[in-house]
C-alpha cells in the first residue's frame, strides 16, 4: 500500500516513518549531487548568498535529464543517482539547512544513520533506472540553479512533484538501515559457502 | 544521399531505440525474477522496472535519467568498404542523438569538471575487434555511471584455480552490485592481460540475455556464478530479494604461467544495448 504524502511533511511525520514503509511525495524538492554539495558548502564556508534556499527541503540525489522550450523547461528523465557519493557531506548539509529526508538509491554510510536518527529524518530509496516514470511525476520546475557552472545532471534543479513513487523507507529515525541489514546477511552467505 | 548517409541515420536510429526500449529478452529476465520473488518489497521493485520500461517505450522516453556512456562494440571487417569513415560516423551518430532524442549530457572534463555534451576526449567509447570479411557489426551500449562504478580488476593467484576466481568475483560482485542498479547482468574476462581481462568483461555484458558460452566449461562457471550470486539475497535494488543477477556472462584468454587476472564488469537492468548490422552495400538494418 502506497501512502501518499504532500509536502512540506511535518517533523512528527518523518519521525514515524519506518523501514518498509513505502511512500510518494507531492510537493517541492531540490535535487543535488556531488559536485553541487561541495559548491552548497563552499558558499556556507566562504559566507556567500545561495541562488536558492534549501532550507527545509527534501534533497533528492538526481542528475535530471531536462530539455529546454524556449525558457520552459521540461524533464524527460528523473530517477536516482547512488547516494553513497554525497555521504561525506551530507551531515553537514542536513545540519545547516533543517534538510527533512534524503531520496536516492543505495543508502549511505555511517555518518548519515547518525545524522538521521540525531534529526529525527529518513531515507527514501527510490527505484533506480525508472527515470521515464519519474519525469511523468514532475508537475514543475521552479528553478534551476549553477546550470552553466556545473552542468544538466550535477546542477541544482528546484522541482514540484505529483505523487513521486513508489518511494521504500529504508533508513529511519531509529537507526534502522535496511541496506546494510541485506548487504550483511549477503556476506554471512557468501562467506559461509567460501569456508 | 548516399548509402553512408543513410547507414548514420540509422546509428543515431539504433541509438534512439537503446536510450527508450528495454531490449526483449531483458523484459522477459525481468518477468521471469518477478515470478521467483516472493518479498513485497522486491517485487514491489521489479513491478516498477517493468511499468518504467512500458511507459518509456509508449512516450518515447529515456528508460533512465543517466543515458550513460556511449559505447561502441565493433566487429569490423577488414574488406569492409566503410571502414574508413566508421570511427567519424559513430561520433557523428552521438552527437547527433544527443540532440534529437535528447540525451542528457554525460562526458566531463576530468581536471575541469565542465561538461562538454556526450562526445570528448576518448568518448564515445569505441572497442575494436578486427575480423575477416565484408561487413561490420556494431553494438551500441549505453553504459550508467552506477554501474560502471561497480567495475573490478581482480588479480587471482593461479594456484587458486577457477574455484578461486569464482570466490574473488562473487565476493567483489556482493560488495558492489547494491550500488549498480540490481538486477545486473554480471560480465566477466578471465586471463589474458590485466586490460585484456577488463576488455572480454566489458564485451561479455553484448551477449543477449540467454547465451551462454560455447565452451560448456565457462558455461558451467556462468551458471554457478549466478546461483551463487543469488543466494546472496541482496535482490532488486538492494533491498532483499532472490534475485540480484538477471546473467552472468563469461570468456576468457589464455594466461601468462604467473597471472591470472580476472575482469569484472556490470551493467544496470536498464542494460540498453542494440546492434546494427553494417553490410558491404551500405544498407544497414538494427538486428536486436
Amino acid at each position: 500500500m502506497i501512502r501518499k504524502v504532500v509536502l512540506p511533511a511535518s517533523l512528527v511525520e518523518v519521525a514515524s516513518w519506518r523501514v518498509g514503509d513505502v511512500l510518494s511525495l507531492s510537493g517541492v524538492i531540490l535535487t543535488a549531487r556531488d559536485l553541487a554539495h561541495r559548491r552548497i558548502l563552499e558558499a556556507v564556508e566562504r559566507g556567500q548568498a545561495l541562488p536558492f534556499d534549501p532550507t527545509g527541503l527534501p534533497i533528492f540525489h538526481c542528475g535530471p535529464l531536462a530539455r529546454r522550450d524556449g525558457v520552459r523547461w521540461t524533464i524527460t528523465g528523473l530517477g536516482p543517482t547512488t547516494s553513497a557519493r554525497m555521504e561525506s557531506t551530507t551531515p553537514a548539509i542536513m545540519a545547516r539547512f533543517a534538510t527533512p529526508f534524503l531520496i536516492g538509491k543505495g543508502g549511505m554510510g555511517p555518518a548519515t544513520r547518525a545524522a538521521l536518527v540525531e534529526r529525527g529524518a529518513a531515507y527514501l530509496a527510490a527505484v533506480g533506472g525508472t527515470g521515464a516514470l519519474g519525469a511523468r511525476a514532475v508537475a514543475e520546475v521552479l528553478n534551476v540553479a549553477w546550470l552553466e557552472e556545473l552542468g544538466m545532471p550535477d546542477a541544482v534543479w528546484i522541482l514540484r512533484l505529483n505523487e513521486y513513487g513508489p518511494l521504500v523507507v529504508t533508513m529511519d529515525s531509529q537507526g534502522r538501515d535496511l541496506h546494510e541489514e541485506v548487504v550483511r546477511a549477503a556476506e554471512r552467505v557468501v562467506g559461509n559457502a567460501s569456508r | 544521399m548516399s548509402a553512408g548517409a543513410r547507414w548514420g541515420d540509422v546509428l543515431v536510429e539504433a541509438i534512439r531505440r537503446a536510450t527508450v526500449s528495454l531490449s526483449p529478452d531483458v523484459v522477459a529476465g525481468l518477468r521471469r525474477a518477478l515470478d521467483g520473488e516472493t518479498s513485497d518489497l522486491a517485487r514491489l521493485q521489479l513491478e516498477t522496472m517493468l511499468d518504467n520500461a512500458r511507459v518509456a517505450c509508449e512516450n518515447g522516453l529515456p528508460l533512465c535519467q543517466d543515458t550513460g556512456t556511449p559505447v561502441f562494440f565493433v566487429r569490423a571487417g577488414v574488406g569492409s568498404p566503410w571502414l574508413a569513415e566508421l570511427p567519424g560516423a559513430l561520433v557523428d551518430a552521438v552527437r547527433v542523438a544527443t540532440d534529437s532524442i535528447p540525451l542528457r549530457p554525460s562526458a566531463i572534463d576530468p581536471f575541469t569538471n565542465r561538461n562538454v555534451g556526450n562526445v570528448g576526449r576518448g568518448v564515445p567509447v569505441i572497442d575494436w575487434d578486427l575480423v575477416p570479411g565484408e561487413e561490420i557489426a556494431i553494438t551500441y551500449v549505453a553504459k550508467g555511471g552506477g554501474s560502471e562504478n561497480a567495475s573490478g580488476l581482480l588479480l587471482v593467484s593461479p594456484g587458486d584455480g577457477t574455484a578461486g576466481v569464482l570466490r574473488a568475483v562473487l565476493a567483489h560482485v556482493v560488495r558492489v552490485a547494491p550500488r549498480a542498479c540490481p538486477p545486473v547482468i554480471v560480465g566477466v574476462g578471465i586471463g589474458g592481460t590485466a586490460d585484456l581481462a577488463l576488455r572480454l568483461a566489458k564485451r561479455a555484458l553484448t551477449r543477449p540475455l540467454d547465451a551462454r558460452h560455447d565452451d560448456p566449461a565457462v558455461a558451467a562457471f556462468e551458471a554457478d556464478l549466478r546461483d551463487a550470486v543469488n543466494r546472496s539475497g541482496i535482490g532488486p535494488m538492494g533491498l532483499g530479494g532472490a534475485c540480484t543477477a538477471l546473467a552472468v556472462h563469461a570468456d576468457y584468454a589464455y594466461r601468462h604461467p604467473a597471472s591470472l587476472p580476472v575482469g569484472v564488469a556490470l551493467q544496470c537492468w536498464a542494460d540498453r544495448r542494440v546492434t546494427v548490422r553494417l553490410p558491404a552495400s551500405g544498407i544497414a538494418e538494427v538486428v536486436e
